[in-house]
């Protein structure tokens, strides 16, 4: 078997893809080492040679259904309610990855004032008007890459991305819970850890989304005072330290249009406008049977295509490990995120690439 | 092209939708390119777009954001014109030459199905309920 580490543009140089696959995941934490979850199918319609010459080519993706999935698991898990909260879980995650590689739009919903725009061309013309854009966010508003969406939807909007340091103790807390059940159960996986799949993107992609959005626009962490942070235990408790955080740099920057809370929580959303707080929620939308990687951006006219192995990387940080089998047997690779040489969640985004 | 959206109602345009690289020609309807536009409900997109004949038609190719961050649009971009340079022995090494390598990686050849397919999907996302509303499709 090869075994190689690489980054991701070396992924998508050195591995071209051509045919039809199919993606499956196993997880050490919750399946054991024979056991693969299918994921769903790729189809990439090339041949071998102009998959060499143009590595970055359209695909479509089929995503594995509720019943594909639970047919797997059945026999798996600990009954059916167990069966049908996995399932549900996984088909979470991936509609979430899909959304963070682009082959899917998030849904958006701006709220001002008495106003509630759901519109996305509205919208996306709604906090374009200033020529800039501060965004405070929360965690769930990173792990969905809503930051890199709008630096390529909208990128000549100057963005300014704020992240009150509670989201950075948040997510701390998340590695501590992950390496806890990582080192109870590395020998012996037991299925209820399930959960790890809606706990990792916590880590891992939020730090991946901030390590690309910070090299091209300014990222600033708000910190705040010690005894702040020790309240920080607590679900509400945080969400009302991020709408106070954006309501002082409102305050103390003079800052008055173009500010907007951004984040996945509908109720804090709808809170921070109750309180005359400009605030974006983003949501994901249906997953549709069969997505294309060629998106259409109506604000500029220009298509949008996402390389294959960008979504084939945040499945694995979200999975752990993808197989992906070429329909006519003829090739098989593992992709491994959390490989043994890794150095913990924030090491360098490398992943292990085996040959099978 | 372009893809007027407006209201049953109303003949105004709500909303226009162009499309570079794509003409009314290659939807291969004589009737829609002797009249030279073409009017469908909101609601019989799709379905229409599905039973066009466009199998094996190609679009010449046109440039395409990828959707990768920046920063690693810039590193690949750079380690693939490397490696087609290597590829063609020419030894060449001139700007010209690089950025034409860059261009090409950037033009793949699509599928006019697939293209238009993502035209329809963004304009279906963006106009509710689709019975109020109609699509104009003409060359302009």
């Amino acid at each position: 078997m090869v075994k190689r580490s690489l980054k991701l543009d070396e992924f998508i140089a050195e591995y071209p893809f051509w045919g039809e696959w199919e993606v499956s995941y196993t997880d050490g934490t919750h399946l054991k080492k024979c056991e693969y979850v299918r994921l769903g199918e790729l189809a990439i319609d090339a041949s071998e040679e102009i998959a060499r010459d143009y590595p970055i080519l359209p695909f479509s993706f089929r995503p594995a259904t509720d019943q594909q999935i639970k047919c797997h698991l059945s026999c798996i898990s600990n009954g059916e309610m167990q069966t049908n909260q996995a399932t549900k879980e996984i088909r979470e995650q991936l509609a979430d990855s899909i959304i963070r590689t682009g082959l899917l739009r998030p849904k958006f919903c701006l709220m001002e004032e008495q106003n509630i725009e759901m519109n996305y061309l509205k919208v996306m013309r709604g906090i374009s008007k200033y020529g800039y854009l501060t965004l405070v966010v929360d965690t769930s508003a990173l792990r969905r890459s809503v930051i890199s969406f709008l630096y390529k939807t909208l990128p000549d909007i100057q963005i300014w991305t704020v992240v009150p340091v509670f989201v950075m103790t948040e997510i701390q807390r998340q590695v501590n819970q992950l390496n806890t059940i990582w080192n109870n159960n590395k020998n012996n996986p037991k299925f209820k850890n399930y959960t790890v799949l809606g706990q990792r993107p916590q880590v891992s992609v939020i730090s991946r989304e901030l390590n690309h959005i910070r090299l091209r626009k300014p990222v600033e962490i708000l910190t705040t005072l010690p005894e702040h942070l020790g309240q920080s235990n607590d679900t509400s408790k945080i969400d009302r330290l991020i709408i106070e955080s954006m309501k002082n740099i409102k305050r103390d920057r003079g800052l008055h249009e173009g500010v907007y809370l951004l984040t996945g929580d509908k109720d804090m959303a709808s809170l921070a406008t109750l309180e005359n707080q400009g605030s974006l929620h983003t949501g994901v939308p249906p997953l549709p049977k069969e997505i294309s990687s060629i998106r259409y951006n109506p604000l500029n006219s220009r298509l949008v295509l996402t390389p294959i192995h960008y979504l084939l990387w945040d499945l694995a940080q979200v999975f752990s490990t993808i197989r992906l089998e070429d329909q006519l047997g003829s090739r098989k690779y593992e992709l491994v995120y959390y490989s043994q040489e890794r150095a913990g969640f924030f090491a360098h985004d490398v992943m292990e690439i085996r040959e099978v | 092209m372009k893809v007027e959206v407006f209201k049953s109602t109303s003949p105004e345009t709500i909303e226009t939708y162009s499309v570079p690289n794509l003409s009314l020609l290659d939807f291969q309807v004589q009737e829609w390119v002797d009249e030279g536009k073409v009017e469908i409900d909101l609601n019989d997109l799709s379905n229409t777009v599905d039973n066009l004949n466009l199998e094996d038609s190609e679009l010449s190719p046109e440039a395409i954001d990828f959707y990768l961050p920046d920063s690693l649009t810039d590193s690949l971009l750079y380690r693939l014109v490397q490696s087609q340079t290597e590829k063609e022995e020419s030894g060449s090494q001139s700007i010209d030459k690089l950025n034409e390598i860059r261009e090409n990686i950037s033009r793949p050849a699509l599928r006019l199905r697939t293209v238009l397919s993502a035209v329809v999907t963004e304009i279906l996302q963006n106009h509710f309920p689709y019975s109020e509303y109609k699509v104009r499709i003409s060359d302009g």
